[in-house]
């Protein structure tokens, strides 16, 4: 049974929670918030977007298999792993530059990884139960 | 630098495997991944040998607060080793693994493994080692039920309820010796362990828990049940890896466990340790010889052999340590070359059921030949390299005037020639029965995709070779193993080494 | 407080048992959940509680003590361990929905064929 008003919002709220995710995403280096935390908000937001619309425009919505974001999240993480490490540093150690009075670094990269893999492996999860659950029809 | 390797290799595997699902020639690229880590292990070997021990903190956290990679001897040896068994399964790989399989991520969850178990060689914060674990057993719960034929999906649950149990007993030990000791290096730990004068009795909780743990993933006595019901079930090349490296990290745990903290308590741990060596051994083998099924002979097996290195570890003397690293490395090869054995015979046939099978000599000889190196060299026949490790055991045992494990070794050795002569009579040696007594269960599915070498016969062969030569050059790699159980037995250069600052 | 979780926890782990012992395969599965969160909540209790703000934070950061001051670290550890979980959760869900599609069955009794006759 389709509801005009859920749908609304939904799909207004979904543009609500990513830009919040982005938000704690970003905030994460010194306060509460970072890569997980906001992928799974991020995740939330399309979860309530597939109970009231269906698996498939979710993944309408998000354009990439979830597979391939997955895979650029661990590829991305795996990047902040190593950078340090051909500056002859152990790996995973912060290396910081400043972009126009911006500091960025590698725990940013990080975060974005784990953001990216956070996303793309909870949208994989429900949108393949709710295909096994027949949720579309 | 080259000590991450081992972890960041497999990853970066992994993500190329995930990325590229329908890659053509992914079986090739698994293969130089696997050559490639088996290369690192070995410059990782040559350069704890040559300096003692070698070590990372990630993130450059100093010691007691980041996440320390260390190797030592043992743990070079351990990477080392399993780099040879994964290089070799990767190869048996090719051409026995069927094509559905490998398109769904067989080599993505067999690097996982590879990651998860180099990773928990590697770790030196106690945490750090359940994450380990965690990684090696979501990959290993996968490749068991990778498939999704019947038989698998009832071992697999078998298989993840009982190890899943075994996380969390890992995990509250944990969490109650974090509460005590207010950190998570295992250096730290041991320092301030060594500051008691015995073992304070609040820590006896978290130190059982965490035992138990390991007994359930190295399959120790009482806990081995999940083992024998599910490692028969996946594909053989699953199998084969399964044997050679999940048990051996539970066992490896226990021996730096007991190393750096359970011995501080050893009039409690040593004979308790012992008896659990002793009937792993009896146990194993006794069940063992009931068997009629290839794999599940085997998988038997698995438990009394896991004995042999427990009873060098209760032992605790250097030549008890360097006898049960010694069998540990050469029973990882036996075992995962005795499965791989089974594979073929398995793909020849359609059946493991030793009363259906016979004539396998006459009709495949180098196989035979094959098998008759890894599971005599599993029962200790000389110059194979099981006879030198169950003699290092057995002289350590009797030099440790603990006559009654050394001689319950020597006759649980009888009963595994006996095992391993059953097999051969009934597999190899008799003639196939005319009347089939029990209708032949297709286990995997395999195609016969024409190649050009023979992946398997390379495989299984190099590995022959490989136990050949460990036992007949064994002098090396005693003396290796002997140095290991020596800065095992002197935990304050591994903490000392690992708490400086540079 | 540190009494009553604990409390808790032993709560949680009998009734976690208890469903283990079951023999329908989704009280087991809801067994194993149950009793991954007992010991997520062990090593939150091992982190000790204390009515206090956050550690490393902005302002907070100079104000803190040890004594008012949260150990952070269990809440990693927990946060690493409900990760592992949550990934442990999907798979066993799949895991269970494959078998009963393959079988027909809830029941661990019927989990016999890989057994020895």
């Amino acid at each position: 049974m389709r509801n005009i008003v859920l749908e609304r919002i939904v799909s207004l709220f979904l543009y609500v929670m990513v830009g919040f995710a982005l938000f704690l995403l970003f905030r994460g280096h010194n306060r509460p918030g970072g890569g997980f935390i906001g992928g799974i908000i991020a995740a939330a937001g399309f979860l309530l977007y597939g109970i009231v619309f269906g698996s498939e425009k979710v993944l309408e919505k998000i354009r990439v298999n979830p597979r391939y974001i997955m895979g650029s999240g661990l590829l991305i993480a795996l990047l902040a792993a190593l950078i340090p490490m051909t500056l002859g540093k152990p790996p995973l150690t912060g290396v910081w530059t400043s972009l126009a009075g911006i500091a960025l670094g590698t725990p940013l990269l990080f975060d974005i990884g784990v953001f990216v893999l956070v996303v793309g492996m909870i949208v994989s999860i429900f949108t393949n139960i709710m295909d096994v659950l027949k949720w579309n029809s | 630098m080259i000590i991450a390797l081992p972890v960041f290799l497999p990853l970066a595997f992994m993500i190329f495997a995930f990325l590229f699902r329908h890659f053509h020639g992914r079986e090739y690229v698994a293969l130089g991944a696997a050559t490639l880590n088996l290369l690192v292990a070995v410059f990782l070997l040559v350069e704890v040998n040559t300096e003692g021990m070698v070590k990372m903190q990630m993130g450059d956290w100093p010691a007691p607060y980041g996440i320390t990679l260390i190797a030592d001897r043992l743990s070079a040896l351990m990477v080392l080793v399993s780099a040879i068994v994964f290089m070799a399964a990767m190869a048996y790989s090719i051409q026995s693994v069927d094509t559905r399989r490998k398109s769904f991520g067989f080599y993505l969850f067999s690097f996982g493994i590879l990651m998860g178990v180099n990773g928990s060689f590697l770790a030196g914060d106690i945490f750090n080692l359940y994450v380990w674990f965690e990684v090696m057993l979501m990959a290993s719960f996968i490749l068991m039920s990778h498939g999704g034929e019947r038989n698998q999906l009832e071992g697999a649950i078998k298989y993840l309820i009982l190890n899943l149990i075994s996380s969390f007993f890992f995990v509250a030990g944990i969490g109650l010796l974090y509460g005590k000791m207010g950190t998570l290096n295992m250096a730290d730990i041991a320092q301030k362990l060594m500051n008691f004068e015995t073992m304070p009795p609040e820590l006896n909780p978290a130190f059982i828990l965490i035992f138990v743990g390991f007994a359930i993933k190295g399959a120790l006595v009482p806990f081995f049940f999940w083992l024998p019901a599910s490692y028969h079930t996946p594909p053989p090349v699953v199998t084969a890896l399964f044997a050679g490296l999940l048990t051996k990290v539970g066992i490896y745990s226990l021996i730096r466990f007991y190393a750096l903290f359970l011995h501080q308590n050893s009039q409690f741990w040593q004979p308790l340790i012992l008896w659990i060596a002793g009937l792993s051994m009896v146990i194993g083998v006794i069940t063992a010889t009931s068997q009629f099924e290839f794999r599940k002979v085997l998988s038997f097996h698995i438990i009394s052999q896991v004995g042999y290195v427990v009873m060098g570890l209760g032992l605790f003397t250097v030549g008890g340590l360097a006898g049960a690293i010694f069998f540990l490395a050469h029973n990882m090869i036996s075992k995962t070359n005795a499965f791989l054995v089974a594979g073929y015979v398995h793909r020849q046939k359609g059946t493991l059921n030793l009363k259906i099978l016979g004539d396998f000599y006459k009709e495949h000889p180098l196989w035979a030949i094959f098998f008759f190196i890894s599971a005599f060299s599993l029962a200790g026949l000389p110059p194979l390299s099981g006879f030198i490790g169950k003699y290092l055991l057995i002289k350590a045992g009797i030099e440790a005037q603990q006559l009654g494990i050394a001689f319950t070794a020597l006759f649980v050795g009888f009963f595994t020639l006996f095992s391993m002569v059953k097999i051969w009579m009934e597999v190899f040696w008799k003639k196939t029965p005319d009347k089939i007594p029990a209708p032949i269960i297709k286990i995997a599915l395999l195609d016969d995709k024409p190649v050009n070498i023979n992946w398997m016969k390379w495989s299984s062969g190099a590995m022959a070779i490989i136990i050949i030569l460990a036992g007949v050059f064994a002098t090396p790699i005693v003396e290796y193993c002997t140095l290991a159980a020596e800065s095992l037995m002197q935990p304050s250069d591994y903490i000392n080494f690992v708490l400086e600052n540079n | 407080m540190e009494l009553v979780i604990a409390i808790f926890i032993g709560l949680l782990y009998a009734s976690g048992v208890y469903l283990l012992l079951r023999r329908s395969i989704v009280k087991l599965i809801l067994g194993v959940f149950v009793i991954s969160n007992a010991t997520n909540l062990i090593i939150f209790l091992s982190g000790g509680i204390t009515r206090s703000g956050v550690s490393f934070i902005g302002d907070e950061a100079e104000k803190a003590t040890l004594e008012t001051m949260t150990d952070p670290l269990p809440q990693a550890l927990i946060l690493t361990a409900i990760v592992i979980g949550l990934g442990i959760a999907a798979y066993i869900l799949a895991l269970k929905y494959k078998y009963f599609e393959t079988t027909g069955t809830h029941d661990l009794d019927q989990l016999s064929k890989t057994d020895q006759k």
